[in-house]
């Protein structure tokens, strides 16, 4: 159950972050000189290998206070501007959407391979499943913190 | 147990995403061995069939051909759709090339055999341009060039400025730009840049080098999407 757990966390902060990455990616393509010369896409890549890293250390050396994305209403905040982000630096074009996000998705992955809308699908079922599975995280948590809690109250009665 | 299956579930649906993805063949692929004669559209079967018998096809396979009687050079490419909606001042740039993500099309033509081929069609290059803040705001010299493209399905064969804006509206200046040591030394790929410099071996004299007065796009209402093989032909005047 432990590692069912570790791993949903897992998949939850590589969800976060691959988002937030998609939002930087999108305003270094807003720079024109940015885009003539960087690999915008690779900042997803770079982002997720980083936080993949910070996850795994955890697992070892409690450094979770420096996870960014984790407490109060950070998740759902980053969340909400990184998607804003996107919609507004394409315009709120379908259209611009539908090409720049994958095409950017395939520079940074290096997937030269893949249409664009093979990578939309993609996306849009990593997204689905990004999402249920934060959804069962949270709760899984929630019913975590709920018990330590109540074991703390038991042991204080007990104490007493 | 339900949250094993869930997450088992989860998993395995990933994996299958992205299997489909990482297996998937792109749009081109489909085109890979369909070629036309130099400067014929794919409608023009009637000259087609008399060319045939001594041109060779330009494919995936064989990106450039060069055809002495028409002083042309025709390419292969495919486009990156990401520069029908972004800008870009890189038209055609060679697969191998530092910047070919940043090009509207993208070939497997070898950019210094595309300079050499020109030479040898009787081509002058103009040589004019270098890296120094010297060439900064002047424009690119040599041999006129008349560039047009087409595509399997496209109405006609159509000049590059009908399918590449130019936001200033001027229309495309092509010039035999030449810098071969510069294309050979800094290895970026370029084959067409959209306004005058002094690493491609072709670009666009109607805008200056460095300033940055123009944005361009590729034509998203003509072109066709990301991934098309698409035959670009260069004309020596």
């Amino acid at each position: 159950m432990k590692v069912v757990h570790w791993i949903m966390g897992l998949i939850d902060t590589l969800f976060i972050n691959f988002i937030l990455g998609l939002a930087l990616a999108m305003l270094v393509i807003k720079s024109h000189w940015l885009d003539m010369r960087v690999n915008a896409g690779a900042l997803i890549l770079v982002l997720l290998v980083f936080v993949s890293a910070l996850y795994i250390v955890n697992s070892k050396y409690k450094i979770h206070r420096y996870f960014y994305w984790q407490g109060g209403n950070r998740y759902l905040a980053i969340l909400v501007s990184s998607v804003l982000v996107i919609i507004v630096t394409n315009g709120f074009s379908i259209e611009r959407l539908k090409i720049v996000l994958a095409y950017t998705i395939r520079e940074g992955f290096f997937m030269n391979g893949a249409s664009l809308s093979q990578l939309n699908y993609a996306l849009i079922v990593c997204l689905l499943l990004g999402t249920v599975n934060h959804l069962y995280y949270y709760k899984s948590q929630s019913l975590h913190s709920k018990s330590l809690a109540l074991t703390d109250e038991k042991s204080t009665i007990t104490r007493y | 147990m339900r949250k094993t299956v869930l997450l088992l579930l989860i998993v395995g649906i990933l994996l299958v995403s992205l299997s489909l993805v990482g297996c998937g063949e792109s749009n081109s692929s489909s085109s890979n061995n369909q070629g036309v004669t130099n400067n014929e559209p794919s409608g023009d079967a009637n000259n087609q069939g008399e060319q045939n018998e001594n041109i060779v096809q330009v494919s995936k396979e064989n990106p450039m051909v060069v055809n002495e009687d028409n002083n042309t050079i025709s390419v292969y490419a495919t486009v990156n759709g990401k520069y029908l909606v972004e800008p870009t001042i890189h038209g055609l740039n060679e697969l191998e090339g530092s910047v070919a993500p940043k090009a509207l099309f993208v070939t497997n033509a070898n950019t210094l055999e595309f300079h050499d081929a020109l030479i040898n069609l009787g081509a002058t290059p103009g040589n004019n341009l270098d890296l120094s803040d010297d060439s900064k705001g002047k424009y690119v010299e040599g041999d006129d060039l008349k560039v047009s493209i087409t595509w399997d399905g496209a109405n006609k064969e159509y000049d590059i400025s009908e399918v590449i804006i130019d936001s200033q509206g001027k229309p495309f200046a092509f010039k035999f730009g030449g810098n071969y040591d510069l294309a050979k030394e800094k290895y970026t790929g370029c084959m067409l840049c959209l306004e005058s410099c002094p690493i491609g071996i072709v670009s666009n004299s109607a805008q200056t080098f460095a300033e940055g007065l123009s944005e361009f796009r590729g034509n998203k209402d003509i072109l066709p999407g990301d991934g098309t093989p698409v035959f670009i032909t260069y004309k020596l005047n």
